[in-house]
């Protein structure tokens, strides 16, 4: 046994040395002078893509998505990764970037641990080594933030179709763009869709987490704005043995309807708790979006128990457009998920970029940009985003202007569109009944 | 005639009650000592290991998840209901402590105790990789039927579920409390936690003690963790959070003191759930933590007095 | 008194130098010094070799992680102390640093320092804890473990820390002033600066009555203070300089990162990582185990992460944890143990070769 634990640590020594020099290539861009590095790295950086391969060639130009591929949040880095994969499929299918030569795009992925330490180590390596042309991702607003501050000093654009916070685009960095729309928005559409039903008072619950205590800020914000009281708000510690406390506050204060956050554990939890407790409040539960849209919840509470619980998002595969019943079945088919969750948005995020790609016709990092900042894109006869935006364009930090709210309740196991109206495939089960006879 | 007044007589009871908030501080205080009875029957197996052993289980929390997860398969792939698994997940992972006692924490209990620390932490850290690595992060729950029953009125809610789960743990911890106190086994285990010289010098083999204390301790964890999957989500890293809260309840109920441990699990719910809810929710995720703090400073022999095993 | 002998001499200066390096290697501490110059030595040439910003970062987090890997070293390794929430004082230093940034525009080079101090104001106030409240061994690891849960959870609470979204750098592009840098080889020397200052600290620690003092009290406590040890001062020493080491690390490491949040920084996972794994894998109290633990360590997960496409999920974990188990159990001296037995025999050819000499 010492034996072999003394030829496992000799083996990690050697291995050490062994990967470092295997590595292909450690000298990487040729000497550059040292005046404005800025300028030189990207300089030396672009004249290495460009030159990597000429512009018309059969190589795949290299798209760089990072998210979080190990650890808790995997699950969800995966379905973003379909949502990518399932889209490029489609594109080379039908013949790649026709304006650079009919090349084929590839998405090469970097694994963030969901860390913002690994996530910047892995977007130099995508764009310094695979030379990446643009960058998607993170999942994590916490990883997005300094990733894409690497990114831009490179000049490389920097698409985020599933990370949600404001300082994503705050920060007016001119190469990255969110086509999420924020939880701002989405705080104040869910204000007034309740606010329309017929809610007057709301309690506020959520997270001690990043995610929690923005979704609340927000709420708190926009709720009196349409005319809410709120009667309470409150934060629970997430991953609690016990959520009694925090139903009994709930209770106590008895509202028409509780805002309610969660990630998916404690989501099941949640509800499992408050049917056990026999609380439901007034009218409806409400919530952004996170694990209340994970497909494991249903799955573990059962439909009864998720009945008329209302989901916020940008997309529902059940809404009044033509097309968007298909999509979902046929994405569902091919990669075994519904496109939901911002799954939806990284697949229209990835078809967008091809054709900015089609229309910048360049590899370079700042047409891309310019092109992302000035264009206005109509659908035509072979656009693949259009179940989701009527048109596209971006605002001067990067924002998507049409990312829009879409409100959806769990009808029979199913999200059902029910806000707005013009994508309203159901009404609304209003007020939602209590546990009684679930 | 009586009747009706006992009628409005309960009715204006529970009315004033309410105007007091008495119920939900009833209610409340119910809820914490329902937990705590888990973090008793817990804590329960961290003292006793560290009563007999002198060794802090710093990977106790990875034995309560693999209760969870044993219940989790035995309710999913044969259809056996928890509480019938009990013994089951007990045999298995009683087996499975007393292995890892014999193979990997016997060598370095003569050693340094910053070596044995690390070697429980590196412990802690291979199994909750290893669920990791083969279940998957995403939480599980156990489909169970009984879930949602409550016993009791308006009044008083108890959930069947967390209430089943306080008594097993209650009789559980007194059956090995009694267990030690009255059976050979026990008087060999107390024999080696007052002297370790001694006993091996009264013919006690002390690694097969140590072995069947760990396992002990470490199975009725897993239990704990059988019972806590009725109604709690399960992940490879459930683990973390209770042995935390246990380390807590253990420090409060003075360390090798078996009844402290559950007299201290029920305290500690008690104040979280009352922290919680009167105070606010991150009082309850420091709750346990600041207790720990303060009896490590102030009284870090606990509330009782060592050594009741 | 043979005249042939005299033919063979060498010169005096060439006998003088030959002899010092001579010296130098029969004694372990000094050759492990020398050898842990070398290791930075050629981290300080890989720029000159290498242009890829990527590989640069992995050395500047490898020399970040060796600083810190030093620092829990000198605590637990050589003074013995069971701090094993040695990611607080990280945190702290994190924090710190990055806060002051942010709400004063201090630069980092006078925040890193500020968090230095407060680091060691804090390490010596835990210190002073846990000798006024005699909490040993066990205990006092619990209490360590136990500020990490609790400072995760209340920093999350204090807006000027961040809150729950944590806290940004807000400046682009170049500024030495804000310590943001486009390139690598700025944060990789700066880095390489602070690691050599922690390496020859270590190095005189070893050699001093302090650090004597610190491994009798590893050793056996009870016997150094019936010697005249004053346990208590040099506990606080210990904790002071290690938590001011990692503060110093903390600082670094948020600025180099660009993002900290509470959660993110104080759990438990990130100190196994960071504090624990280096000095074990490289042999805890020796001189030479953190930082070629940390140049182990560090760059294999890198390097297989970006190989690999992502590490499955666990995989990591499963690593840490077997590689504690089985240094633990067989290998406390680690890698820099193993080193050490053909050491000896070199340390035997060069005595009987050169020491034998009138």
């Amino acid at each position: 046994m010492k034996l072999l634990a003394k030829l496992l640590a000799w083996t990690l020594l050697c291995s050490l040395l062994a990967a470092g020099c295997a590595s292909s290539g450690l000298s990487e861009t040729p000497s550059a002078s040292t005046n404005n590095p800025d300028s030189s790295t990207s300089a030396a950086l672009q004249s290495s893509i460009d030159s990597q391969a000429t512009i018309y060639s059969d190589d795949p130009i290299k798209i760089g998505g990072l998210y979080p591929l190990s650890g808790t949040d995997a699950i969800n880095g995966e379905n973003m990764q379909k949502g990518h994969d399932q889209a490029i499929k489609e594109i080379n299918a039908q013949g790649g970037v026709e304006c650079l030569g009919g090349r084929p795009l590839q998405m090469v992925y970097g694994d963030s641990q969901g860390t913002a330490e690994a996530g910047i180590s892995e977007t130099e390596r995508l764009i310094n080594r695979e030379h990446v042309v643009v960058m998607m991702g993170a999942y994590h607003s916490s990883v997005t933030i300094p990733a894409t501050v690497t990114s831009n000093k490179y000049k490389i654009p920097w698409i985020d179709p599933n990370a949600l916070a404001a300082e994503i685009t705050s920060r007016d960095l001119y190469y990255v763009f969110m086509t999420t729309p924020t939880l701002e928005q989405w705080a104040h559409d869910d204000a007034r869709f309740a606010y329309q039903m017929g809610a007057r008072t709301a309690v506020i619950m959520v997270p001690n987490f990043a995610f929690g205590t923005e979704g609340a800020q927000a709420w708190n914000e926009h709720l009196p704005e349409e005319g809410f009281t709120i009667l309470g708000s409150y934060d629970y510690q997430f991953g609690a043995a016990d959520f009694s406390s925090a139903i009994l506050q709930v209770k106590s204060k008895d509202p028409d309807v509780l805002f309610l956050l969660a990630n998916t554990t404690d989501a099941i939890h949640f509800t499992q708790q408050m049917k056990s407790m026999n609380y439901y409040p007034r009218m409806a539960i409400v919530n952004l979006g996170g694990g209340f849209t994970n497909p494991n919840y249903v799955l573990s509470v059962g439909a009864a128990d998720a009945e008329g619980i209302i989901v916020t998002s940008d997309w529902f595969p059940n809404e009044n457009l033509p097309g968007t019943v298909e999509f979902a079945r046929s994405f569902q088919e091919e990669t075994g998920i519904l496109p939901t969750g911002l799954v939806n948005t990284t697949y229209a995020s990835t078809w967008l970029l091809h054709d900015v790609l089609e229309k910048a016709c360049s590899l370079d990092g700042t047409v891309i940009a310019d092109t992302l900042h000035n264009t206005t894109f109509t659908p035509g006869p072979d656009t693949r985003w259009d179940f989701q935006w009527s048109q596209v364009s971006f605002e001067a930090n990067g924002q998507l202007k049409q990312a829009q709210t879409v409100i959806a309740q769990y009808q029979d196991g199913n999200q059902v569109t029910v806000y707005p109206s013009e994508l309203a495939v159901e009404e609304p089960i209003w007020p939602v009944p209590g546990w009684e006879g679930r | 005639m009586s009747d009706a007044v006992f009628q409005v007589g309960v009715k204006a009871f529970i009315n004033l009650m309410n105007i007091m908030g008495l119920e939900t501080f009833i209610q409340v205080i119910v809820n914490g000592l329902l937990m705590g009875g888990i973090y008793a029957l817990i804590s329960a197996g961290l003292t006793l290991i560290y009563g007999v052993m002198y060794v802090f289980n710093f990977a106790h929390g990875e034995f309560l998840m693999m209760g969870m997860f044993l219940a989790y398969w035995g309710y999913i792939l044969f259809d056996i209901s928890p509480f019938l698994a009990l013994p089951g997940v007990f045999t298995l992972i009683f087996l499975f402590g007393a292995l890892i006692q014999a193979g990997l924490i016997h060598p370095v209990l003569k050693t340094k105790p910053l070596r044995q620390i690390l070697l429980l932490l590196g412990v802690s850290t291979l199994l909750t990789g290893l669920a990791s690595f083969f279940f998957g992060t995403e939480p599980r729950t156990l489909d169970f039927p009984l879930l949602y029953k409550n016993l009791g009125t308006g009044f008083l809610v108890l959930n069947l579920p967390r209430t089943v789960a306080f008594g097993a743990s209650i009789f559980i911890a007194l059956a090995l409390f009694f267990f030690l106190k009255y059976s050979k086994a026990g008087k060999a285990i107390r024999a080696c936690s007052q002297s370790r010289d001694a006993a091996r010098l009264m013919g006690i083999n002390v690694r097969r003690v140590y072995s069947l204390t760990f396992g002990l301790g470490v199975g009725i964890t897993a239990i704990a963790g059988t019972l806590l999957a009725t109604f709690y989500p399960i992940t490879p890293t459930v683990g973390e959070t209770f042995a935390i809260t246990a380390f807590a309840v253990v420090a409060l109920g003075t360390m090798g003191n078996f009844i402290g441990a559950l007299i201290g699990g029920l305290i500690i719910g008690v104040a979280e759930a009352l922290g919680g809810f009167y105070i606010s929710a991150v009082t309850q995720g420091v709750v346990a933590m600041s207790i720990f703090i303060l009896i490590l400073l102030f009284k870090p022999e606990g509330l009782f007095t060592k050594k009741n095993i | 008194m043979s005249t042939s002998r005299k033919a063979t001499t060498p010169s005096l200066p060439l006998k003088k130098a030959r002899n010092w390096l001579v010296d130098l290697l029969t004694d372990w501490v000094k050759t492990q010094f020398v050898f842990s110059l070398l290791i930075l030595l050629i981290a300080a040439a890989i720029p000159i070799f290498v242009r890829s910003p990527y590989y640069l970062g992995i050395v500047v987090l490898t020399l970040i992680y060796a600083l810190v890997g030093i620092s829990w070293n000198i605590v637990a390794g050589i003074a013995g102390q069971f701090l094993i929430g040695h990611i607080f004082f990280f945190g702290i230093g994190a924090f710190a640093t990055m806060s002051l940034l942010n709400a004063y525009y201090l630069s980092p080079w006078l925040g890193i320092p500020a968090g230095v101090l407060i680091s060691i104001v804090v390490g010596i106030g835990v210190a002073y804890l846990a000798s006024r409240y005699g909490l040993k061994l066990d205990y006092f690891a619990l209490f360590t473990i136990a500020l990490v849960v609790v400072a995760a959870i209340l920093l999350s609470q204090i807006d000027f820390l961040g809150g729950t979204s944590g806290l940004y750098i807000l400046f682009q592009g170049n500024s030495v002033r804000a310590m943001t840098f486009v390139q690598k080889e700025p944060y990789l020397y700066i880095a390489l600066f602070l690691t050599i200052g922690a390496v020859v600290a270590q190095y005189r620690l070893f050699n001093s009555r302090m650090g004597r003092y610190f491994m009798a009290m590893r050793e056996d406590e009870d016997a150094a203070a019936a010697l005249g040890v004053n346990i208590s001062q040099y506990k606080m020493f210990a904790v002071a300089i290690a938590a001011g080491l990692a503060g110093l690390g903390g600082g670094l490491w948020a600025v180099y990162v660009t993002f900290i949040d509470s959660f993110g920084v104080f759990n438990l996972a990130f100190d196994v990582e960071l504090c624990l794994v280096g000095p074990i894998i490289g042999g805890l109290g020796t001189l030479l185990g953190p930082l070629i633990g940390s140049v182990i360590n560090k760059p294999a997960v890198e390097l297989i992460r970006g190989a690999a496409g992502s590490l499955h999920t666990g995989l990591r974990e499963i690593f840490y944890g077997g590689f504690l188990i089985l240094f633990m159990l067989f290998l406390p001296e680690g890698i820099t143990g193993l080193l050490y037995k053909p050491y000896r025999t070199l340390r035997k050819w060069l005595q009987n070769r050169y020491q034998d000499e009138d």
